[in-house]
């Protein structure tokens, strides 16, 4: 058995390798970081097109159907479009942002629609991951 | 020229349109807005007519416009420029002739071959007639840029970072795009942007409206027999005529 100190030695070795993100987090204060939940602004308007519990739920669904009519069959109805949002939520950190970053997705919406990121953005730039 | 200074060039030019605007004349589309909730019918061929004598030599107001317009961007490299519409410019074999210049851009043919060998649909003829790309189905095979008799057809090789009007959305990189009759003015009741550019420069060459409708200026010049279409050999039945070849 005299190749027992390199097989435990490497095994060793995987098992860090293996924990490496534990590692790098704790290094970086990831692991205790305090996880937020998103707080999103307050909407300016009185009432949404769907109930807030419905749109939590559906409103990539809509927009989809939206685009797919819009795009396909030229119906522009307001009401569910993107740009329909902005009225009462003017940004979009404050907004899609807070949940989307919080759920870790990240629609592609904004890499050709505008929707300002920050209060005052300029339409300029806006490309995002 | 860079292409940052070339689309404040266009951008102010565009801001300077509006201000001097006020005498300049805004041309309604004949037929009515499509109303938001409605969609697109086959009633309607919308189409336009080129007139090439009244073309100026070196203008290029309706390409100008049209970038600025969808935030097509200019990089000053051929490689990866793209161009909706492009000014070709031609000369006829004969002896004496002129240099002559001719706008092309797609010609919403009826039977359009980018629709057609299109494997995800993204490309489609819109009821009334307009070719159209939808963005987030193309998934950038270039058939369509290679099917195209006309090279009207673009394939965006770096992602747009220039917004000049965000109204309209820009493009990632990786998708096909080209002309779109300004599908997003005509549904507000406007003349597309090349048009409307045009008539600005009072070149008054480009005329635009439903070929389907008799009364409509268009459809008059489209029955006169000075209007042609490009290649009409190959019976595609184009929407963009040509006056003057």
């Amino acid at each position: 058995m005299q190749s027992t100190k390199w097989v435990i030695g490497s095994l060793v070795v995987f098992g860090v390798v293996l924990l490496s993100p534990f590692w790098v987090n704790a290094v970086t204060g990831h692991l205790t970081q305090e996880v937020k939940a998103p707080h999103p602004e307050a909407a300016r308007g009185t009432e949404c097109v769907l109930p807030e519990d419905e749109m939590r739920q559906v409103h990539m669904t809509m927009f989809m159907h939206t685009r797919d009519n819009t795009v396909r069959s030229g119906i522009r109805v307001e009401k569910t479009s993107l740009k329909h949002c902005q009225t009462c939520h003017p940004t979009r950190a404050d907004f899609c942002d807070q949940c989307h970053d919080f759920a870790g997705v990240k629609p592609e919406c904004w890499n050709c629609h505008f929707y300002p990121e920050h209060a005052g953005d300029s339409p300029k730039g806006g490309h995002r991951g | 020229m860079d292409r940052r200074t070339f689309l404040k060039m266009g951008a102010a030019t565009a801001v300077g349109a509006v201000g001097v605007g006020a005498a300049v004349q805004r041309i309604e589309l004949e037929a009515a807005p499509l109303p938001s909730d409605e969609a697109a019918s086959s009633k309607n061929r919308w189409g336009m007519v080129i007139d090439l004598d009244k073309c100026a030599r070196g203008c290029t107001s309706c390409a100008d416009a049209c970038r600025t317009e969808n935030n097509v961007p200019f990089y000053g490299n051929p490689k990866i420029d793209n161009y909706w519409i492009r000014i070709v410019t031609f000369k006829d074999p004969i002896p004496n002739a002129q240099e002559r210049q001719i706008p092309l851009l797609c010609n919403h043919c009826e039977y359009a071959p980018c629709a057609h060998v299109c494997p995800v649909a993204a490309t489609f003829k819109r009821a009334d007639g307009v070719t159209l790309v939808d963005k987030h189905r193309c998934i950038g095979c270039r058939y369509c840029v290679i099917a195209c008799p006309y090279k009207a057809r673009n394939f965006v090789f770096q992602h747009t970072e220039e917004w000049v009007n965000p109204d309209f959305p820009k493009r990632m990189h990786g998708v096909a795009e080209g002309c779109h009759l300004c599908v997003h003015r005509i549904d507000r009741g406007e003349q597309p942007a090349c048009v409307q550019a045009c008539a600005d420069a009072e070149h008054g060459a480009m005329t635009f409206g439903d070929l389907k409708d008799p009364s409509s200026a268009v459809a008059g010049l489209v029955a006169t027999s000075r209007a042609h279409v490009l290649r009409p050999e190959l019976g595609l039945k184009p929407a963009v005529y040509y006056m003057g070849l």
